[in-house]
């Protein structure tokens, strides 16, 4: 619940202090957020399934985020950044899908 | 295939089965003080991506519509600041036709001169022209969309020949007077006439005899075509002759051409 506690926190230190994104970072921050949220609902899945790990789901989180955003970035360099960061969503949210379908299952037993 | 079938199997990172099946077994989770920091911090960062990205998102719109509004006025103050030097042009140029007069009443053959200007500016447009005719107002369909029920500018070209092919003498649409030089034009969705924007409905003026012109107007081909138009697309169109219609001058009318006359 710790972590839980963390995220009210820091949704709230952002909402104060809403800084302005600036320029080169704004089209990178969608695909951060989505592949935080795969991280976070793989780590909600582990919770529920018993085996969640802080270390594994930070680590996680962080190289979830980094790669995304270095995949995105390099798929600009190369110019198909978009087609990239379109294979990028998908995938994250194929695997975000599936971690929600599970979670169901354990919470609704259905 | 196998790609996609592998996804959808196993979404959870493996990261966790190993830690599980590695973890010292203490019948519950017991979390190292570091590891704990790290997950306070972690959280605390993916909340504030969240947070600023949500932010993000809609501080975006009101800020489009905010420049919408900003380029909207924009254009109404351009529209206004155009108005006002059309004006003035049209005063200037009866100051100058007033100075031209006046010069050319000392002579006889400045007097024919200035007969000859009467005519020509009256026929050319540099001047307002005022007399009986035809008012005719056309307006697109009633529930016209981007594809069907909107007038082109074809359709205006064709209804203006129509009236000059009728004996027309002097015609202006939406106070835009009608010069050899005038092109009616679409640019967009919108038609201009001299490079004005109009939107519709258009109000054509056309001096000229209305005994015989409503009728030669409706044996022309184009009006023929305007009522084609409205038989067939809903083009909403009506037509009065008037007993004294005001044609206004054309404000776009520049002096082009000057020699030094001999002394």
């Amino acid at each position: 619940m710790i972590a839980v506690l963390g995220l009210v926190i820091g949704v709230v230190i952002g909402l104060l202090v809403a800084p302005d994104v600036p320029e080169w970072a704004q089209p990178y921050l969608p695909i951060a957020v989505v592949a935080a949220l795969d991280a976070v609902f793989g780590a909600l899945r582990a919770f529920l399934d018993g085996i969640f790990d802080d270390k594994v789901f930070v680590v996680s989180f962080v190289s979830n985020v980094f790669i995304a955003a270095l995949i995105v970035y390099l798929g600009d360099q190369l110019g198909v950044g978009g087609q990239l960061s379109t294979g990028v969503i998908v995938v994250l949210g194929i695997r975000i899908f599936s971690n929600v379908a599970a979670i169901r299952r354990h919470l609704f037993h259905a | 295939m196998s790609l996609l079938n592998n996804l959808m199997a196993h979404p959870l990172d493996e990261g966790y089965a190993v830690a599980a099946r590695t973890r010292p077994n203490k019948g519950g989770k017991s979390l190292r003080s570091r590891h704990r920091v790290m997950l306070v911090v972690a959280t605390i960062v993916l909340g504030f991506l969240l947070a600023i990205a949500a932010s993000q998102n809609y501080r975006g719109a009101p800020e489009a519509e905010k420049q919408r509004k900003e380029l909207i006025t924009r254009i109404n103050q351009a529209n206004t600041r155009l108005n006002g030097m059309r004006t003035q042009q049209t005063q200037l140029a009866d100051e100058v036709r007033r100075l031209q007069a006046s010069g050319l009443s000392n002579t006889s053959s400045g007097a024919t001169l200035q007969q000859q200007l009467d005519a020509l500016e009256l026929q050319t447009g540099a001047v307002a022209a005022t007399g009986p005719g035809i008012k005719a107002v056309i307006d697109d369909a009633k529930d016209a969309d981007a594809k069907e029920g909107r007038l082109l500018d074809v359709d205006l070209q064709q209804l203006v020949n129509g009236l000059w092919t009728a004996g027309a003498e002097a015609i202006s649409v939406n106070d835009h007077r009608l010069t050899s030089l005038t092109a009616i034009r679409g640019a967009g969705s919108a038609i201009t006439v001299g490079y004005s924007s109009l939107t519709p409905p258009y109000t054509v003026l056309a001096i000229g005899d209305t005994a015989t012109m409503p009728a030669r107007f409706a044996q022309s081909s184009g009006g023929q075509w305007v009522q084609y138009l409205v038989s067939n697309f809903d083009v909403r169109m009506t037509t009065t002759t008037e007993d004294s219609l005001l044609v206004p001058a054309d404000a776009t009318i520049a002096l082009r051409y000057a020699k030094v006359g001999p002394r």
